[in-house]
């Protein structure tokens, strides 16, 4: 929130990020609807936390 | 972390690909052996022995049982992972460009080039487990190239299996159903030669590479472009990480123009973009040649480089790299806790 105020170019840039991310969430919750309908089940990759390599 | 260099190809390498639990990684080029791998030491595992040309592509089954091999002396094979056992052999008109298992059904794909009069074509073969050495060598379906298109050379199965998504040498992808065959849509998005395509891991959406320079995010149903990554050499490979929201591209310049530069401005990088903002966050240096082909390890944890140096190099990421995440990102996260 802090960043927003900075100046307009960042705010500018932020909001078009946050566009971004909601137009990309938006698409995969329909794409996931539709594989649903189609009974298509996916595996998903585990969380990171059982992955990261120390 | 340092990247592991995996030694023993004495020519270019032209895929490189993990199998289903990471374990593994098959690798082949031009010097017309494949090689198996263990990919937490990169210890070679073995060898495929038996083809005569360049090896254009490999694929690995479900299972990690069995591998295809497509190649340059106008053959595709079947081996036996564990055994390294050439099982079986398809003697085809043309070199075989890109092979691949349909992941949920008994089948085979290839694009076969097109060369001396053939115009190339895509051909899907029935599996038979139960009898390996012994495959049908008529095709359960052949899609010749359509007029007015040129070559796909690269293939691949949507989710389901329900498409098979071909990319071809003048910048157009298509899309045919699998059941049948039947053409079903077309979309010029590159100005140049498709050089790769790799499927997200639902298989909705893929990633495509290509000379022009760029790669492109494109949508399995409605065929759009979701998005462009930008670049300064052409692309030979791309790929979707899982669990972070990247994609990874390979490339640099051209072999053929190699020699005229030195190996700091030849751009040979993995380049990382951030999938859905599209900006480039980073580089991965090391190869002294353009990159051929990018993998990642199924899980995420890491990603292997097929170089034209003749190396594979395998890197495990670091935890800064599963922290990073942009401002937005955080605060979107937050508000949905």
């Amino acid at each position: 929130q802090d960043a927003m105020e900075a100046s307009e170019a960042t705010k500018e840039l932020i909001l078009n990020r946050r566009r971004l991310l909601e137009e990309w969430s938006n698409y995969r919750a329909s794409v996931e609807r539709k594989l649903q309908q189609l009974n298509i089940k996916i595996d998903v990759s585990e969380e990171v936390e059982d992955i990261i390599i120390e | 972390m340092r990247p592991i260099l995996l030694k023993g190809h004495e020519r270019s390498l032209t895929q490189v690909k993990f199998n289903k639990e990471g374990d593994l990684i098959l690798s082949v080029g031009k010097d017309t052996v494949a090689s198996i791998w263990y990919s937490f030491n990169g210890e070679r595992l073995g060898t495929l022995k038996g083809h005569s040309g360049t090896i254009w592509t490999i694929d690995v089954s479900e299972d990690s049982k069995l591998a295809i091999t497509g190649s340059a002396d106008f053959s595709a094979k079947l081996w036996n992972v564990e055994t390294g056992e050439c099982l079986f052999t398809w003697s085809l008109e043309t070199p075989v460009r890109r092979v691949e298992f349909n992941p949920y059904k008994d089948e085979i794909l290839m694009a076969i080039d097109a060369v001396m009069g053939f115009n190339g074509r895509i051909l899907v073969f029935k599996l038979n487990k139960d009898n390996l050495s012994e495959q049908s060598t008529e095709p359960i379906l052949d899609i010749p190239t359509r007029k007015d298109f040129v070559k796909a050379m690269i293939v691949g199965y949507s989710y389901g299996g329900k498409y098979i998504v071909a990319g071809h040498q003048d910048g157009v992808i298509s899309k045919y159903d699998a059941e049948n065959g039947k053409f079903m849509a077309s979309e010029k998005i590159h100005e140049k030669q498709i050089t790769d395509i790799q499927f997200s891991e639902d298989r909705t959406y893929f990633i495509t590479s290509s000379k022009d320079k760029t790669a492109c995010l494109v949508d399995t149903d409605s065929f759009k472009v979701l998005k462009t990554y930008e670049t300064d050499a052409p692309m030979n490979s791309a790929t979707i990480t899982p669990v972070k929201d990247f994609v990874v591209l390979g490339g640099g310049q051209e072999a053929r123009d190699v020699t005229t530069t030195s190996a700091k401005q030849g751009k040979f990088e993995a380049r990382f973009f951030h999938k859905v903002f599209q900006d480039e966050i980073g580089r991965v240096a090391g190869h002294f040649g353009p990159l051929n082909y990018v993998a990642m390890h199924p899980n995420g944890s890491g990603y292997a480089s097929g170089g034209e140096d003749g190396f594979i190099r395998l890197h495990y990421f670091e935890k800064h790299y599963f922290d990073f995440k942009y401002d937005v990102e955080l605060t979107a996260n937050s508000s949905l806790a």
